[in-house]
């Protein structure tokens, strides 16, 4: 979610620079399935084609907001009516009312991602994805970080860092675990908000339980983008182990702009399209004991840390991650 | 608590009223306790057959992790929410005095009054549920009262009126902890 904020606001005053009028607008959005089609409804309702000389939008609903110069930077779908439709998170029953209303849905996407003049995405994941439900072509745009400049090399030290939200499903709980299993005395920093009371409390149980508390330090707030900055100059590696993302994430680039490896896991998702293994960062199955030895190997080889950052900063340039080009083509 | 204020918009578009709710969140926030937020819902009057359109549009949004709403402007305070105060700067003139005075868009034919009629009725039925109505002015509150049958209570805003201070008159206020 606050990745999605970030997108936005950055892009705002990126056009700003640019020499743009902008304005942003923000609507609610309840993840209610009941209701989903209703509320995408009234964004359908909404009328700003004489207002503004190009719409930008960003999630759904607000790509079905009608524009006749409409832009999409398309960071998130409702996948549970499409990937992940055979999966526990679908949002409704699979039955005949179900399959109805996912058609339904679907076919609303299409129509409305169509009658954009430019189709962008966050990864190849969500392209492809666009591909294959909605037989719609688009191309990648990869999100930059808002002042790239201020992430910059440091030392090279004894910890793996991860800086990102707190939840289940960044997975903070599986790097603690990779902690039994070192043998080297590397250690591990991971800051953030937790969005679960009570997922935070079972990584602080896991750390207590396991005698973990010397060689895992847990800092549970906010880090500021200063301070984040200088926790990162000085890790020895970054860990982003995500479960099934859609883009790779801020923390990848945060760990490459400073020339830090990327540790992460063969089912991370869009993490995979910046890190390749053993090149920019290191790729395991998302088992402790495969994290632990990648921690090692990283704290025992100081030189392969910085080589492996190294080729990260260069990824970035790679992939043409930066705000010209992506203002240049948001404007086109 | 979770407070939303919630009022319209034109884009590009700042006058008096969104400045008045830039500073409702900030003097929100400054309540121990209180997390405010500011929607802004874009609004199109022209032409009034659109009207009906953004009635809906309002009334089919839907808001969560909200626990009270501070809602300004037609249509926008609409937006269903059970624990709704209403503030307002105004109604919607067109469809009450201005109509009146010959100065409104709404057409005087049947689609109009339609038009008409289903503004008050969607009025009638967000004021019969608010929690409490506030309006900006002895002005706004005589027109609720005549045009919609609802009693409110003049708060004046403070950045329009400075020099306020609480009065002694039960009907008037300007106290911030009355919102």
């Amino acid at each position: 979610m606050e990745g999605a904020v970030f997108i936005v606001e950055w892009l705002a005053q990126k056009l700003i620079e640019h020499g743009q009028q902008v304005d942003t607008v923000w609507l609610p959005f309840a993840d209610n399935p009941d209701t989903t089609l209703r509320q995408m409804l009234a964004y359908r309702m909404i009328d700003l084609a004489g207002r503004a000389d190009k719409l930008v939008a960003f999630r759904p609903p607000a790509h079905v907001i009608r524009h006749p110069n409409k832009t999409l930077w398309l960071i998130h779908q409702f996948r549970g009516f499409y990937d992940l439709w055979d999966t526990s998170d679908r949002p409704v029953a699979d039955d005949a009312r179900g399959r109805a209303f996912r058609r339904r849905l679907i076919a609303a996407d299409t129509r409305a991602i169509g009658e954009a003049r430019n189709v962008f995405t966050n990864s190849r994941v969500v392209s492809a994805r666009l591909k294959q439900f909605n037989n719609i072509d688009s191309q990648v745009l990869y999100p930059p970080i808002y002042c790239p400049e201020r992430f910059r090399p440091g030392e090279y030290g004894d910890e793996i860092v991860c800086i990102s939200r707190i939840t289940e499903h960044k997975r903070q709980h599986l790097l603690i675990e990779a902690m039994r299993h070192v043998k080297s005395r590397v250690k591990l920093r991971l800051c953030g908000v937790s969005g679960s009371a009570s997922y935070y409390r079972r990584l602080i149980k896991s750390i207590v339980a396991h005698s973990l508390r010397g060689s895992i330090t847990l800092d549970h707030r906010w880090v500021a983008e200063e301070d984040k900055a200088n926790i990162i100059s000085q890790a020895l590696a970054i860990a982003y182990v995500p479960f099934d993302e859609d883009s790779y994430g801020y923390p990848c680039l945060e760990a490459a702009h400073a020339e830090k490896a990327v540790i992460t896991t063969v089912d991370s998702g869009g993490v995979l399209e910046f890190v390749q293994d053993r090149r920019s960062g290191m790729i395991c199955d998302p088992e402790p004991e495969a994290l632990a030895s990648c921690f090692d190997a990283l704290y025992n080889d100081r030189y392969t840390a910085k080589r492996l950052g190294i080729a990260a900063r260069q990824r970035v340039d790679e992939l043409q991650i930066s705000w010209a080009p992506v203002v240049e083509k948001i404007l086109a | 608590m979770k407070v939303l204020v919630v009022t319209n918009m034109v884009p590009f578009a700042r006058g008096g009223a969104e400045e008045l709710a830039d500073r409702l969140v900030v003097n929100l926030e400054r309540f121990g306790g209180v997390s405010a937020e500011l929607l802004r819902i874009p609004f199109s009057w022209e032409p009034y057959q659109r009207i009906a359109e953004e009635v809906m549009l309002c009334r089919m949004l839907e808001l969560h992790r909200v626990d009270r709403v501070i809602a300004l402007k037609f249509p926008a305070y609409l937006i269903p929410h059970e624990d709704k105060t209403l503030w307002l700067l105004h109604q919607f003139r067109q469809a009450y005095d201005l109509y009146d005075a010959g100065q409104s868009n709404i057409a005087d034919s049947s689609e109009g009054d339609n038009t008409r009629r289903l503004v008050r009725n969607a009025d009638n039925a967000c004021f019969e549920k608010a929690r409490r109505i506030f309006v900006n002015s002895p002005t706004t509150q005589e027109r609720l009262r005549r045009y919609n049958g609802f009693d409110a209570l003049v708060l004046r805003p403070p950045l329009n009126d400075p020099d306020a201070l609480p009065t002694s008159d039960p009907t008037t206020t300007s106290s911030p902890a009355a919102v």
